[in-house]
């Protein structure tokens, strides 16, 4: 009898801890399931609050009524679109409320500048205050996970919050109401991608190289890994276009390097190694640069720009257009640098492969003064060529403009017709 | 007298020999290096924080030598009657840390503590520090892409690849990018990130893990234009993908334990 009571009890627990540990789970997934759910509205909304404020920026730099049309209908569209996100959002209503209002007034303020209720210098004057609230708000709602593996806190918050208000502990009715994601929600369609540059090395005409010439040519560019133990594979049958993937290792050094099979032209090089606390010099660093450039073949580029980071620069080149000096962005070519010798750490010439063809356009002379907002001062006027949203590439004036609390701006405008093809904010 | 009047001396020798040396450290000079924009580091800090002392930088104390920067030591430079170029050299050096103070002890205090504060002269520095500043990665990125781009992709990159080669971390930061520009796929980075199932992190929770600086590292180089994919938007383990159709994908190579596939 009682080896039976045993039984009966021990065969009790064990149900009752497989039951236990099966709900436990099942409460984990659901957890992190809504934490994803909310992560991913909350960094949505973050973003869009970001694209919001660079959009208010942007009316902020023109006085032209052309010039500032996109602008406007961004800010009327955006501010729509996050009021949306927040609406979902598990926050007070009040302070949704809030935040949705001053969101509606913000669009219907952009609407009566566009319609021309509303004068732009009063518009600009109050946007002063709105860009600094729209970046708090977004930078309090952007991804992050504090005190090392823990969920994003403020989702962590969002999930206890639900789970208070529904008084529920085992998340039951809770699976309803997020998505129960299944394979059939994995994305089906994938088409080929568009991207220009990469039909461009479709089509390439030279003639294809062997594997032992793809080794000699990656010795020729790369001399100091002629002693390297080099593994080359080729890209499989179905790749959009044939190359040589190149894997090396000699020493503390690891890497690869991509080689087109028609022509061995260079893709990319990458290597990774330990670094030293030693800096060489930024005037060493660009000389260092000219001479690779040199050494590689690139010799028809200029350097735009570099960014010291905590191991390598980075810098990225542009062709220039023999004719008028013009930069010519989509042939951009980037290196990599080592900060403790000079060490090319990489280099990426993707897009120089297949140059651009550059037609010939006019060059109508620009009203700075009729365009830009007056407390806006121009600095610096070069060409450069730039795609507008045709996908064609235009010649443009490049003006680097600046504002004491707005911030520096990259803007390209149209040399014939005086579009504003693109206005980037730099760091 | 004499005795009491060579002790007085030598007291106020001391005390002003003391307030010479608790001085000092607060005053750093700067490295030899010639800074331009584009720098980064504990120069620029002190270039940044000396030219808002003196009233000519209103930006963040960052040590990231961008535009704001460059524009507040041209104005110095122009002032002081320096040649007009941007660069901080040696007489700019001299000039700037002659009319200027650097309080080294309490900007890295506060940028460790990750405090949003200024360095303004003649302000009380307590009043100076205000709340906590969003969360930064100290790291110089190209213009399109922001802290917080970095920040979401090297969680993704590190839960998904973190045993993987280093070029098989740039490849796993590339596809996301790729994801962004093809037009079968949303146009942000969270949306890529969290679109349903489509990567093993976010399902499983370890996205919410800190990335180490490599995969820091490895989505660095991919947002500035490495992609050893050569294009791919999709990539599976072979060994552990249970989706047949993944496999019908047109494939472009194998990095580490993964295929990329177009």
């Amino acid at each position: 009898m009682k080896k039976i009571i045993w039984v009966i009890v021990s065969s009790v627990a064990v149900v009752f801890l497989m039951y236990h540990f099966s709900v436990q789970s099942q409460n984990n997934r659901l957890e992190n399931a809504l934490a994803v759910q909310y992560s991913n509205q909350l960094t949505s909304a973050s973003e869009k609050l970001t694209k919001l404020t660079e959009s208010v920026d942007q009316t902020m730099l023109f006085t032209d009524k052309e010039a500032l049309e996109q602008p406007l209908d961004d800010v009327w569209r955006i501010s729509s679109d996050i009021r949306t996100s927040i609406s979902s959002l598990p926050i007070s209503s009040e302070t949704s409320t809030v935040w949705m209002n001053y969101l509606n007034r913000l669009g219907n303020g952009a609407a009566q500048v566009k319609n021309g209720e509303v004068p732009i210098e009063e518009w600009q004057k109050n946007m002063v205050s709105t860009r600094e609230n729209l970046q708090a708000l977004s930078d309090q709602w952007a991804f992050t996970n504090k005190d090392g593996g823990n969920k994003d806190y403020i989702v962590t918050a969002f999930v206890q919050n639900k789970l208070d208000k529904n008084g529920e502990k085992n998340w039951k009715s809770l699976g309803n109401s997020v998505k129960a994601y299944t394979e059939s929600d994995f994305p089906m369609t994938a088409s080929e991608t568009d991207q220009q540059k990469k039909k461009d090395l479709q089509h390439i005409k030279d003639s294809e190289i062997t594997e032992d010439e793809a080794k000699e040519q990656f010795v020729k560019l790369f001399p100091e890994f002629k002693d390297a133990k080099i593994h080359i594979t080729e890209s499989s049958q179905d790749a959009p276009y044939p190359f040589y993937h190149i894997e090396f290792h000699e020493g503390i050094r690891i890497g690869y390097a991509d080689l087109t099979k028609k022509g061995g032209h260079i893709l990319s090089f990458l290597l990774e190694r330990p670094f030293e606390k030693t800096t060489i010099t930024v005037q060493q660093m660009k000389d260092k640069s000219a001479e690779y450039m040199k050494t590689l073949g690139f010799t028809d580029t200029e350097l735009v720009e570099y960014r010291e980071n905590s191991v390598a620069w980075h810098l990225s080149f542009a062709r220039k257009d023999e004719n008028n000096d013009a930069l010519i962005y989509a042939d951009g070519i980037q290196l990599k640098i080592a900060k403790d010798n000079g060490e090319l750490l990489g280099l990426n010439a993707m897009e120089y492969i297949q140059k651009e063809k550059i037609g010939k356009q006019e060059i109508v002379p620009l009203d700075n003064v009729g365009l830009f907002s007056s407390n806006f001062y121009i600095e610096e006027e070069r060409l450069a060529y730039v795609e507008n949203k045709q996908l064609e590439q235009r010649l443009a004036y490049q003006v680097l403009a600046k504002n004491d609390s707005i911030g520096t701006y990259k803007i390209y405008i149209d040399t014939e017709n005086h579009e504003i093809l693109h206005a980037d904010k730099l760091p | 007298m004499k005795k009491i009047k060579y002790i007085l001396i030598s007291l106020l020798f001391c005390t002003f020999s003391y307030s010479l040396i608790n001085e000092q450290p607060t005053t750093q000079a700067f490295s030899a290096q010639i800074l331009e924009r584009g720098a980064y580091g504990d120069d620029v800090i002190e270039l940044q924080a000396r030219l808002q002392y003196i009233g000519f930088y209103k930006s963040e104390i960052d040590g990231k030598f961008g535009y704001s920067t460059y524009w507040a030591l041209r104005n110095f430079q122009e002032k002081y009657g320096l040649p007009i170029d941007g660069l901080l050299g040696e007489d700019t050096k001299k000039k700037l840390v002659g009319v200027s103070d650097y309080n080294k002890e309490f900007v890295h205090e506060q940028i460790n503590k990750g405090n949003s504060f200024t360095h303004y002269g003649g302000v009380d520095l307590d009043k100076q520090v205000k709340n906590k500043k969003a969360e930064s990665t100290n790291m110089q990125l190209p213009p399109q892409y922001s802290e917080k781009d970095l920040k979401l992709i090297a969680n993704a990159v590190y839960g998904e690849a973190r045993g993987e080669p280093y070029e098989g971390q740039v490849a796993v930061a590339a596809v996301i990018l790729n994801r962004i520009e093809h037009p079968d796929f949303p146009n942000t980075v969270s949306e890529v990130i969290f679109q349903p199932l489509a990567f093993t992190a976010v399902a499983d929770g370890q996205i919410w893990l800190e990335p180490n600086e490599r995969a820091k590292e490895a989505v660095l180089d991919a947002l500035n234009g490495w992609d050893p994919t050569e294009n791919a938007i999709y990539y599976f383990n072979p060994d552990t993908a249970t989706s047949e159709w993944i496999w019908s994908r047109p494939q472009i190579k194998t990095i580490g334990q993964h295929i990329f596939c177009a």
